[in-house]
């Protein structure tokens, strides 16, 4: 469940429950991506270089998503009309966007805590 | 007139941004290879002494301690220090000296874009199909097309060296000295009057505004054209000339303000192609201003510089595309429903 795919006629306590519950649901993934990467990456370097590479990618992931999120948001409508005057549509559209960065997000930031607390786990 | 509730949203979207942008910066600096403390310290430095560096610096923390000291330090606007390009200057003070130098040349090319580009969309569309039509279309589609690494020296060569009209680099004449009161050298040189030495600033931007104009002209007649044909088609449009009301007037007194509205959406967006133009431009003519500062940040894995100067650019695009959010609600309130 992301935040587009949750209709805005819902009410709204149950609309935040649903995404809250799909937010944890991708931290959870991240968190799983984060550990593994950081594990599989201690098998060529010392823990230092591996939680310090995984937490790096993880930030990438994160700081990706919520950028192209908030730009989705704010700039989304624009985009979409730019697509429509100019003859270019590819069928990316605003909702579509905020959905898949809410994803990436919420992944990212599950993966840079995991990240993070393999490193504390490894005494880094 | 604009509600403060729209305005605050569009301010709340700064955060997500700033922080988004922030920690990509963070991440691409310490996954591309480069050792700051090694380029501090220098080549010849010893394993001891880099070390000594590297924990001076904070560099041998975890990075998840670095990142969350960073985030700290940005929210608090303390960008640190720089270590390599001005060594132990605050970044701050760095950026307060080179961001006018970027604005006002980003400025200028905005308004020769402007000035250019829309009555260039607007003729090409009252005129469509003839050959002023596909003169500004070819013309339009080569400015988008040409880089400006290309265009720059192609202007310096034929300007500068060949006609010898025009200076190839910097912002005025090393002969005249200009207070910097606000940064801005042609506004600066107005201020103090001295009309020489405004003519010679003028003269030394002259290429890199057109360089960085060509680019957002191109854009602006291409999406000035494209609306400003949609507008003519309009009914209100026919009844205005079947009343009697000449052309000219008919497509300036009505066509305009509502061919203006898309365009205005997009001057936003690719004020960030323009501020992206400069670092290039700012290269190419040898301009002191945040492009080049980034620049040779980069090359000297100067990460104090390098994340402010993004996150500058960063606010001042979004900064922009709130101001025309505004203006485009002003003029179409429907856009805030």
């Amino acid at each position: 469940m992301t935040d587009s795919s949750v209709p805005s006629s819902r009410p709204r306590a149950e609309r935040y429950r649903a995404l809250v519950v799909g937010a944890l649901r991708w931290v959870a993934v991240g968190a799983v991506l984060g550990t593994g990467v950081s594990l599989a990456l201690l098998t060529i370097w010392s823990p230092k270089g591996a939680t310090d590479t995984a937490f790096a990618l993880g930030a990438l992931v994160l700081g990706f998503g919520v950028t192209a999120w908030s730009s989705a948001v704010g700039l989304g409508r624009t985009i979409e009309g730019m697509q429509e005057r100019l003859n270019v549509s590819s069928g990316w559209t605003e909702a579509s966007a905020r959905e898949a960065f809410f994803v990436l997000s919420w992944t990212g930031a599950g993966w840079v805590v995991a990240a993070a607390l393999t490193s504390i786990a490894l005494g880094v | 007139m604009v509600s403060k509730r729209f305005i605050a949203k569009r301010l709340l979207l700064l955060v997500p941004v700033l922080f988004g942008v922030a920690t990509v910066v963070f991440a691409i600096l310490h996954l591309s290879p480069g050792d700051p403390a090694l380029t501090i310290a220098g080549e010849r430095a010893s394993q001891a002494y880099v070390e000594q560096v590297r924990s001076n610096l904070g560099l041998d923390d975890p990075l998840w301690e670095q990142y969350v000291r960073f985030l700290r330090d940005t929210a608090a606007l303390d960008f640190g220090q720089s270590y390599q390009v001005q060594r132990g200057t605050a970044v701050s003070s760095i950026l307060v000296d080179r961001l006018p130098i970027t604005i006002e040349l980003a400025i200028l090319g905005q308004i020769a874009g402007l000035l250019f580009g829309l009555p260039l969309g607007i003729l090409s569309a009252v005129k469509k199909d003839t050959f002023t039509d596909h003169f500004t279309r070819i013309g339009a589609l080569a400015g988008i097309s040409v880089p400006i690494y290309w265009s720059g020296p192609l202007l310096i060569l034929l300007f500068a060296q060949i006609f010898g009209i025009l200076p190839t680099s910097g912002r005025i004449s090393s002969s005249y000295f200009v207070d910097s009161t606000t940064g801005l050298i042609l506004v600066d040189t107005l201020l103090e009057g001295n009309l020489a030495a405004f003519e010679s600033a003028a003269r030394h931007l002259l290429m890199p505004v057109v360089v960085l104009g060509v680019y957002s002209m191109a854009f602006i007649s291409r999406m000035m054209r494209s609306s400003m044909l949609e507008v003519i088609r309009m009914d209100y449009m026919r009844t205005a000339r079947a009343k009697g009301q000449g052309a000219k007037i008919t497509v300036m007194k009505h066509g305009l303000r509502n061919a203006f509205i898309p365009v205005i959406t997009i001057i936003g967006i690719q004020f960030g192609s323009l501020l992206g133009g400069s670092v290039l431009t700012e290269t190419v003519f040898e301009i002191n201003g945040i492009g080049t500062l980034l620049v040779s940040a980069i090359e000297r894995s100067d990460y104090p510089v390098v994340q402010a100067t993004v996150l500058v650019f960063a606010f001042m695009y979004t900064l922009v595309n709130l101001f025309v959010d505004i203006t485009y609600s002003i003029l179409d309130p429907r856009i805030e429903q």
